[in-house]
């Protein structure tokens, strides 16, 4: 057991490392969320001393050394409540999970006001820990966008005041998080009714390639043709199309002398276009043609078949990618 | 092989005029030669490249520089390669009597187009030789205030559709031992996917980097390896086994990795065959056949089980009714035979001969 002011002062000659182990706990988390394809914002932060101080002196902890587990910490904030699962599952299978806190299931916050936690205590990545003997650990919080607005104000307002706000202030505050969930969870069903629409990988898949697209070309296209296309194009690509997506700014890197001079010489300002020739290159979906050419050119040529395009549509952007498709 | 042309980008370019002539009457006045570059406006070079592109991507065979050709091609491909000191128009003048020395009396007339070229960067020299056309033209106009189509002949016409006749070489300095000069020809000419030995030898001073009869063997080989490390399903390996060994057995001049598999696998296997393929080095390009290495491997087919039992038939056998193989439960295959029993023998050895002699069941060319 450590008086406070060992702890302290063990945390003052330590507090660079927490700083690292908070890093680097954040660099992995963010790779692995890059490879599973959840968008979020990741925040690490070590412990301000005085901060650290100052909680356990008003929390008044016997052993502020063990009792405080946030020394180093991580914020990982998910857009929505649907997204919380994956972020935790993340956490469990990149780290060695200490503690894990997830009070969303209490029955407890059945008739409270009260925003659940999803905490993890986790071992520092061992890259962290190679200039010390201990192994140090670090707090990751998860939470909503939401969650989070309504944190960050509780915070300021209601959880360390400057000054104490009035009851009928503090009863207002929270009643928005009522509002917060609310807000939470009609986005999260939202986004669950949109991802499971007919339209959205392909408008993804459309998304990702128009972004790519206009790093090269600089006109307009068809949207009518790219509609009709990217669901044939999603067909051909399966049940992927996240990982294609992923890989689609790498194709996209590796061919950009290519790309640059295809959509300069055959795309939508190019003569061709007002003679009607090589429409594809004139659209933001050719880049997802582009790299299916590569190891999907039998399944692509099926698919377009199937669906009664013509042939010469497709010949062309072949030829111009210099393909046996 | 890269499996895309995309990266061949054309510059400098040169016509000249080749005359159809016997072998007698080689007279190099006869031939319409340029003094000057001829420059090409975007549309045209567009086209030219997709042209070329698209061929290439279909029929191109690599090649390698012949160190005993006597033709004078890989010289002057050189210093255009090399040379800075290079005189592109008298160079390519060289190239055009060249092509003339060596056609055939039966070689038709054409123009010889040579470019300065690059392939990913690479510096490449590009020689096509093209037949004139002929085709018509459409245009909508006003004759006396009322609408009408006016059909037009042209002659004189280069690349009009898919179907033009020409034969292209691509030559470059080989990355890995720049004394030597690599590169691919493809000729939409020539039946079979052959490129035509006066091209390729004669006038190119070339010879395929992989004999067909090799690469046919490979492609034997390769494709059997994909059967047996891809395909799970028993009834499946079985019908692509006949399959490979019908296309090696057909009439066919060529082997295509694309047509292959559009005429015996299922679509879900295709581009897996194909990837495969390619990446154990065979090319995207359709290629010629030769059975030469194989041929007493395409007599029979065999179909080894896993408790032990052996099946060697012939390869027609599951085509005649003899033969057929179904799917049941599981991974287990039934493999039916109705036939007249003529004859057994104590064990599958039976009828092999000693050692050191080949018999025509089990000779393999391995």
């Amino acid at each position: 057991m450590m008086t406070l002011e060992e702890a302290q002062a063990r945390f003052d000659q330590d507090w660079e490392r927490y700083k690292n182990v908070a890093e680097d706990t954040a660099t992995i988390i963010r790779q692995a969320a890059a490879e599973r394809h959840l968008t979020c914002i990741v925040e690490p932060r070590a412990k301000a001393v005085s901060s650290f101080v100052k909680k356990a002196i008003t929390k008044q902890y016997l052993d502020p050394w063990a009792e405080i587990t946030d020394k180093a910490g991580v914020r990982v904030i998910v857009p929505h409540s649907g997204r919380l699962d994956d972020a935790r599952d993340l956490v469990l299978e990149s780290f060695e999970v200490i503690q894990k806190e997830d009070s969303r299931e209490d029955e407890e916050l059945g008739n409270r006001l009260e925003y659940p936690r999803l905490h993890m205590q986790v071992y520092a990545p061992s890259s962290s820990v190679e200039d010390g003997p201990d192994r140090l650990d670090c707090e990751v919080q998860i939470r909503s966008e939401a969650a989070d607005l309504w944190a960050r104000m509780s915070h300021t307002l209601l959880y360390k005041p400057i000054t104490q706000a009035p009851r009928p202030i503090k009863r207002s505050l929270y009643r928005l998080l009522a509002i917060v969930e609310l807000f939470d969870e009609e986005v999260a069903r939202a986004v669950e009714a949109i991802e499971k629409s007919p339209e959205y990988e392909p408008d993804v898949l459309l998304a990702e390639a128009e972004r790519i697209y206009y790093t090269f070309a600089w006109s307009n296209y068809s949207r009518d043709l790219s509609r009709l296309i990217c669901p044939i194009l999603a067909g051909v690509i399966g049940s992927n199309i996240a990982d294609f997506t992923a890989r689609l700014p790498e194709f996209s890197d590796t061919h950009q002398a290519h790309l640059r001079k295809v959509y300069r010489q055959y795309g939508a300002s190019s003569e061709f276009a007002s003679h009607g020739k090589y429409i594809l290159a004139g659209q933001p979906e050719s880049i997802v043609i582009f790299e299916l050419f590569e190891c999907q050119r039998h399944a692509l040529r099926q698919a377009w078949e199937e669906a009664d395009l013509p042939d010469s549509l497709l010949d062309d952007l072949a030829d111009v990618w210099g393909v046996d498709a | 092989m890269s499996p895309t042309f995309v990266g061949l980008e054309i510059g400098e370019t040169i016509v000249h005029g080749i005359p159809q002539a016997a072998v007698r009457d080689r007279d190099v006045a006869a031939l319409q030669l340029s003094d000057v570059t001829t420059d090409l406006p975007d549309d045209v070079l567009g086209i030219l490249q997709t042209r070329l592109r698209g061929v290439l991507a279909s029929d191109a065979r690599q090649i390698v520089e012949d160190p005993n050709t006597r033709s004078p091609v890989p010289t002057l491909t050189r210093e255009l390669l090399i040379g800075a000191t290079g005189d592109f128009v008298a160079t390519s003048q060289k190239l055009a009597v060249a092509l003339q020395a060596s056609q055939t009396g039966r070689s038709p007339a054409g123009v010889l187009l040579v470019a300065r070229a690059t392939y990913d960067c690479t510096p490449v020299v590009l020689m096509v030789k093209l037949e004139r056309e002929d085709g018509m033209r459409i245009e909508f106009v006003f004759d006396n205030g009322r609408k009408k189509f006016d059909v037009t002949y042209l002659s004189n016409l280069l690349f009009t559709g898919k179907g033009t006749v020409y034969k292209i070489g691509i030559l470059f300095l080989d990355p890995g031992d720049t004394a030597a000069l690599v590169g691919w020809a493809a000729d939409k000419q020539e039946p079979g996917k052959k490129v035509s030995k006066f091209f390729r030898e004669k006038f190119l001073g070339c010879h395929y980097l992989e004999e067909p009869k090799e690469l046919t063997r490979r492609f034997q080989d390769q494709g059997y390896a994909w059967i047996n490390e891809k395909v799970e399903d028993p009834e499946k390996k079985a019908r692509y086994s006949i399959g490979l060994l019908a296309e090696l057995q057909s009439q066919q001049k060529a082997i295509s990795l694309r047509n292959f598999a559009f005429t015996h696998l299922e679509p879900s296997d295709r581009d897996s065959f194909e990837n495969y393929m390619r990446n154990q080095g065979l090319p995207s390009a359709t290629f010629e056949k030769s059975t030469e290495l194989i041929s007493t491997r395409l007599k029979k087919v065999r179909l080894a089980l896993e408790s032990g039992v052996i099946v060697i038939a012939p390869s027609n056998a599951a085509d005649g009714g003899v033969m057929s193989i179904s799917h049941m439960a599981q991974d287990l295959v039934r493999i039916t035979i109705t036939d007249r029993l003529v004859k057994t023998s104590p064990d599958g050895t039976s009828g092999r001969p000693p050692k050191g002699t080949i018999s025509e069941e089990g000779h393999d060319d391995g």
